[in-house]
């Protein structure tokens, strides 16, 4: 797994490209570099996913707790680029009702 | 008369080791002969099967795999643990592993606890072609 991020203060939001896989071995990682971001703005996050290859539960788990502090500023995480196989995850899972999706063509 | 190839992994149960259980799953179900999105949500499945048991305050220190292939038919798998785990600790102490046997119970036809005087000791599951 690999994550860089920039923050876009005309849009006060951290803009997150995320790679690889995401799994119980790489969730703390990307759990700790995502708030990391909110510890320094607690804005809106948009990741994308063009590049990311595998996302499971606790990769999951982890968006939906970074969300939660996220929706507690009224901001919000926008999810663009997903590959339609890992789309279907979040589809049965009822989570791109909560996340804003965008996949990929 | 049927016949099932069986493929055999036994893995640490640690998470770095979920890699290979990964690549271990796609290469058997391409090999069973499933489609690429079939392959997909097998190896979901099955690592997310690999995460539930996985629980190394409960002293679980290996994961043990069993894929039996019936190319007419499908992929059946196991995935048993080292220690059996009280599912009831196990629900309560990782908010993830409702959400894991959902998503298991979503791409596979069938999953099943094996349950062990009221300890879950690994979860059976299995996938059949066009299912």
């Amino acid at each position: 797994m690999n994550i860089t991020h920039n923050y876009n203060p005309s849009t006060n939001t951290w803009e997150v490209s995320l790679s690889g896989e995401v799994d119980v071995y790489s969730a703390p990682q990307l759990k700790e570099v995502l708030h990391s971001l909110l510890d320094q703005h607690n804005s809106s996050i948009v990741i994308d996913c063009q590049d990311l290859k595998y996302i499971d539960s606790t990769g999951l788990g982890v968006l939906i707790g970074v969300l939660k502090r996220v929706k507690d500023n009224n901001g919000n995480i926008s999810i663009k680029n997903l590959k339609p196989y890992i789309k279907k995850i979040f589809t049965i899972t009822g989570l791109d009702k909560i996340f804003l999706i965008e996949v990929q063509e | 008369m049927m016949t099932m190839d069986s493929v055999y992994l036994k893995v640490p149960a640690k998470p770095e080791y979920m890699l290979v259980i990964r690549l271990t799953t796609s290469a058997v179900a391409s090999r069973a002969g499933f489609d690429v999105d079939e392959i997909e949500d097998i190896k979901l499945a099955v690592s997310e099967a690999g995460t539930f048991m996985m629980n190394e305050d409960k002293g679980v220190e290996w994961l043990e795999l069993t894929f039996k292939v019936d190319k007419e038919e499908g992929i059946w798998i196991d995935i048993f643990a080292s220690e059996a785990v009280d599912e009831a600790v196990l629900f309560s102490k990782n908010e993830q592993t409702e959400l894991s046997f959902y998503i298991m119970e979503s791409l596979m036809d069938g999953v099943e606890k094996a349950i062990d005087n009221g300890f879950l000791r690994g979860i059976k599951m299995y996938k059949k072609f066009g299912g």
